[in-house]
């Protein structure tokens, strides 16, 4: 076709459908749908995506983590808190486990921090600096502790970014001195911000040494978490068996006794709600994609109803010249032209009711400006693929037959 | 009779419709040759198979058996795509309904050939005029079909069929439509083109004063020409 008729050809495609607007606008409407749910289902897919990602790295890689459990006692299901880790566990995995990065006791409670006329509740932390690259968290300001404060339980502490904005107001955090239920102690370190995690706020936190923890605020040896860090990142089988052959032997279980502790694999469970999540996006995709084909069909449907009712039309623009690629182009804009109509404003909705869902969902909303093409490319497609069967029946019709039914 | 190629021409050519029982015989072993510069008309009653032959002259059809060669070129040989560049190229058509697209005013009307055809837009502009300057309704480029009487419409209908310049005319029923004083404007209107452009011109009516007034009258009865002579007009032209 050349350029003066490719010109041409949308003019008459938007007569067409001006012709008939409440078909048109039907049939844009069900594209409309298609399209809207597709943009909105990737859009959250991006967002799910996006939350897994920032959950996996939270939690940092090749993590295990142990946590004391429940013991069954008297037979009557009844069940009473297990007895507590200690230190001396933390150095029998250091000793005995192959191939351990670190190993780090945590401890945590609830306490109010304060510092002149401000105080806030927070979540104290009793650790070791291996902590914070357990968890892929750096110490954006300042330093971790040293072994020297560690194995004295010095009165210094880590802040999370909460702390330092509520207390210091973006003016200088080091040095400053922080009280701490009873406990007064230095700060010597600001983290990198988290954000939240759920309904948690990650950074409204102070750590402090796990031996000063365990002397000025907890007053006994217990240790309720350890964390374990694989070299190489990843945690082998062997690894996580030998870890539990150890603390069953340790705690002195039973071999039929089940195990009082619970052994958390970080990247495990990641994983697992990350195949859930990527699951979900799939299953709500194939809903979009047949919402889309629904909405294609609408277009071939009202294109072949159209076909059957200008067939006078037709057979006129053949008489006077068209050849069937003029028909079968006229009819193929046409088709495109109510699915482009459909897939901006379907983009629009999608995006919409994406902007809608995310908080719902507790995703974050993550725009992909890949969306205006895809958006396009589908335009495109519907309308070529769902035009075509009645473009070329129009572009076959016998313009004796039509002239006929004038 | 000269002895230059005709620009249309039917040999021995059969037309049937139908089959079994419902078998029609339209158009029985035809034969006529159309020469460039004629204005020829077809009568008959209806049913004669007055349209079938128009339409194998036409080129919209092929006939069944026989030859037909439109500008020196067998039909039936051509694949449909073909034969629409070939109808394209020499053939300029006016129907009885006049057949304008009612969504388009005069000048779309008459400009659609020519976007057919890929003709640039100053050159269409140029040729919508000089084809509506020559029925004589110029003056009503920018009304739709609607907001037209009949013979204004007829003869948008001709400019439509006369702006891509071609060398054929084909109309059916030109007149059909529209009442007597109308009908000689259009059949006027033929005859200036015929004369001046030296357009072909071939008619289908069953009107008889019309068919007088064209320079050669062929008539059919039951699918078969049963006259082809000159008339008054042609004579009065010579």
């Amino acid at each position: 076709m050349r350029a003066a008729m490719l010109a041409e050809l949308p003019r008459h495609a938007i007569d067409a459908l001006r012709a008939n607007p409440l078909r048109s606008l039907l049939t844009i409407l069900s594209v409309v749908a298609g399209v809207a749910a597709v943009i909105a289902m990737t859009t959250l897919g991006h967002g799910v995506s996006r939350k897994v990602e920032t959950e996996i790295n939270k939690l940092g890689v090749g993590v295990l983590t142990l946590r004391v459990g429940q013991r069954a006692r008297g037979g009557k299901g009844a069940s009473i808190e297990a007895q507590a880790f200690d230190y001396a566990d933390v150095e029998a995995i250091r000793s005995s486990v192959r191939h351990v990065q670190s190993v780090v006791p945590l401890v945590s409670r609830k306490a109010r921090v304060v510092s002149g006329r401000h105080n806030l509740m927070t979540t104290l932390l009793g650790t070791e600096s291996d902590y914070f690259a357990a968890r892929a968290w750096s110490v954006a300001e300042g330093r971790a502790f040293t072994a020297h404060e560690m194995h004295v339980g010095a009165a210094a502490c880590i802040i999370g970014e909460t702390i330092r904005t509520q207390f210091f107001q973006g003016g200088e955090a080091l040095g400053a001195l922080l009280r701490l239920g009873t406990v007064p102690c230095t700060v010597i370190g600001v983290l990198a911000p988290r954000g939240q995690s759920g309904e948690e706020d990650s950074d409204n936190i102070v750590a402090i040494p796990f031996d000063a923890y365990q002397r000025r605020v907890q007053g006994s040896p217990d240790i309720g978490t350890i964390v374990v860090t694989a070299v190489g990142g990843k945690v082998t089988p062997a690894q996580k068996d030998a870890l539990e052959a150890l603390m069953r032997e340790r705690r002195r279980l039973d071999p039929f006794e089940p195990s009082d502790f619970t052994l958390l694999d970080m990247r495990q469970i990641a994983e697992a709600s990350a195949a859930t999540a990527r699951m979900m996006t799939s299953l709500l995709g194939t809903i979009a994609v047949l919402m889309l084909l629904v909405g294609g069909l609408g277009i071939t449907n009202v294109m072949l109803v159209s076909v059957a009712e200008r067939r006078r039309e037709i057979a006129i623009r053949m008489a006077i010249g068209a050849l069937p690629g003029h028909i079968l182009g006229q009819f193929l804009i046409e088709a495109v032209a109510l699915s482009t109509i459909g897939s901006v404003f379907g983009t629009l909705v999608g995006v919409g009711s994406a902007v809608f869902l995310a908080p719902l969902l507790q995703v974050p909303f993550v725009l992909d400006a890949d969306v205006v093409w895809v958006s396009f490319a589908m335009a495109l497609a519907i309308g070529v693929t769902f035009g075509f069967a009645p473009a070329r029946r129009a572009a076959r019709l016998d313009p004796i037959s039509g002239l006929r039914a004038a | 009779m000269t002895t230059a190629s005709p620009i249309v021409a039917l040999r021995m050519a059969s037309k049937t419709y139908g089959r079994g029982n419902a078998r029609v015989e339209a158009l029985k072993s035809a034969t006529v040759s159309i020469q460039p510069g004629e204005f020829a008309a077809i009568v008959g009653a209806s049913g004669s198979g007055k349209s079938t032959m128009l339409n194998l002259l036409g080129c919209l059809d092929v006939p069944c058996s026989g030859s037909c060669l439109l500008a020196g070129v067998e039909t039936a040989s051509l694949a449909v795509d073909q034969r629409s560049r070939l109808r394209r190229d020499t053939i300029g058509f006016v129907f009885q309904g006049y057949q304008l697209l009612e969504r388009m005013d005069a000048w779309r009307n008459v400009e659609l050939p020519l976007i057919y055809r890929g003709v640039p837009p100053p050159e269409r502009g140029r040729r919508v005029e000089r084809a509506l300057d020559a029925v004589g309704l110029i003056d009503r480029a920018r009304h739709r079909p609607g907001a037209m009487s009949g013979g204004q419409q007829q003869r948008i209908a001709i400019a439509r069929a006369i702006v891509s310049e071609p060398p054929l005319l084909i109309a059916d029923e030109p007149t059909g439509a529209v009442d007597a004083a109308t009908g000689d404007d259009i059949i006027d209107v033929f005859h200036t083109l015929n004369r001046t452009q030296n357009t072909t011109v071939v008619l289908v009516t069953h009107d008889e004063r019309i068919a007088h007034r064209c320079g050669r009258m062929i008539r059919l009865v039951d699918g078969r020409i049963v006259s082809d002579t000159p008339t008054d007009a042609r004579r009065d032209a010579g």
